[in-house]
């Protein structure tokens, strides 16, 4: 009440033409019983079900990253790794190699080997 | 009049972290209602006129405040940004709905009365005035003009300082009282 009083004696001081519309203004319309109540569990409900499709939407997009991951693992698994073992043994082959290649001694040399350390290459130019 | 909502258990910087949080969002969302419901709801009709319209408009508005509660910056405050969001709603849907009831052109197609202007009309002068105003008067003129909010609480609201949000509404009146007589001659 002290500040309806206030707000009107502040309005009055700065335009008594506002103060007196406000005296006379409208009272609020009446709006249905528990309007606020009712609206606000339709908002609830609605927010509800928006987070729901919110969880749903984050719990595919997390189904979808561990089937990629799943996918990913079995990819590297099932693909043919480079053999190891041959390339331990000719990892030191390097100058033996060239030398048997040299003297066309080449039923000891592993050709991809001397390719793919760049030998053919280099004896081209 | 109106009851005014004052601040509940959380300030309004804990409520929008605790919107965040999906633990405590659902409580959150409840009391941000309970807190601003019905002043948006009022805001809201009083730009757009019917309660079934004020009603879809504010429904909207709320949803839009949930989806968007993430992207909420705390350059503004809550209140304000909760304030804009409606305000840009309301104003929306009148476009949409071609609704220019507040137009110029037909208040002055009211008839006058000869002992001055009736309340209704005075009423649609004040909103169509409103309607030109910057955010912060239009803001800080609807909480003083039409919810009584005192100063106080609307400069923890708003964070800004009492005499500053006394200018704004003295500004405010001033423009919106110049516009009412000049629309009502």
């Amino acid at each position: 009440m002290q500040n309806k009083k206030e707000v009107q004696d502040e309005l009055r001081e700065i335009s008594p033409l506002l103060a007196d519309a406000k005296l006379r203004m409208r009272p609020d319309k009446t709006l249905p019983n528990n309007f606020f109540r009712r609206q606000q569990e339709v908002i609830l409900k609605e927010v509800g079900l928006l987070n729901q499709g919110r969880v749903r939407r984050i719990r595919l997009a997390w189904l979808a990253g561990l089937a990629a991951s799943i996918t990913l693992v079995v990819i590297a698994t099932r693909t043919p790794q480079p053999n190891d073992a041959l390339d331990r043994a000719l990892s030191g082959l390097e100058e033996e190699a060239m030398e048997a290649y040299i003297a066309e001694e080449s039923q000891y040399i592993h050709t991809d080997y001397l390719v793919r350390d760049g030998f053919l290459k280099s004896m081209e130019q | 009049m109106r009851k005014l909502k004052l601040e509940g258990q959380y300030s309004d910087d804990d409520l929008v972290a605790r919107l965040r949080s999906s633990k405590t969002r659902h409580k959150a969302y409840t009391e941000l209602l309970d807190r601003y419901q019905e002043r948006i709801y009022w805001q809201v009709r009083r730009i757009v006129g019917g309660h079934e319209d004020a009603t879809d408009v504010t429904q909207n508005v709320w949803l839009k405040v949930f989806r968007g509660i993430d992207g909420f910056r705390h350059g503004s405050t809550l209140y304000s940004w909760l304030y804009r969001i409606a305000h840009n709603e309301a104003i929306n849907h009148n476009k949409k709905n071609k609704k220019h009831i507040l137009a110029t052109s037909q208040l002055r197609t009211t008839p006058s009365q000869e002992d001055g202007p009736s309340s209704e009309r005075i009423e649609k002068l004040i909103q169509g005035a409103l309607l030109a105003l910057p955010d912060r008067q239009r803001m800080v003129f609807e909480a003083r003009y039409f919810d009584e909010t005192p100063y106080l609480h609307l400069s923890k609201e708003l964070r800004i300082s009492v005499g500053a949000l006394k200018a704004s509404y003295h500004h405010a009146v001033k423009k919106v009282e110049f516009y009412v007589r000049k629309h009502a001659e």
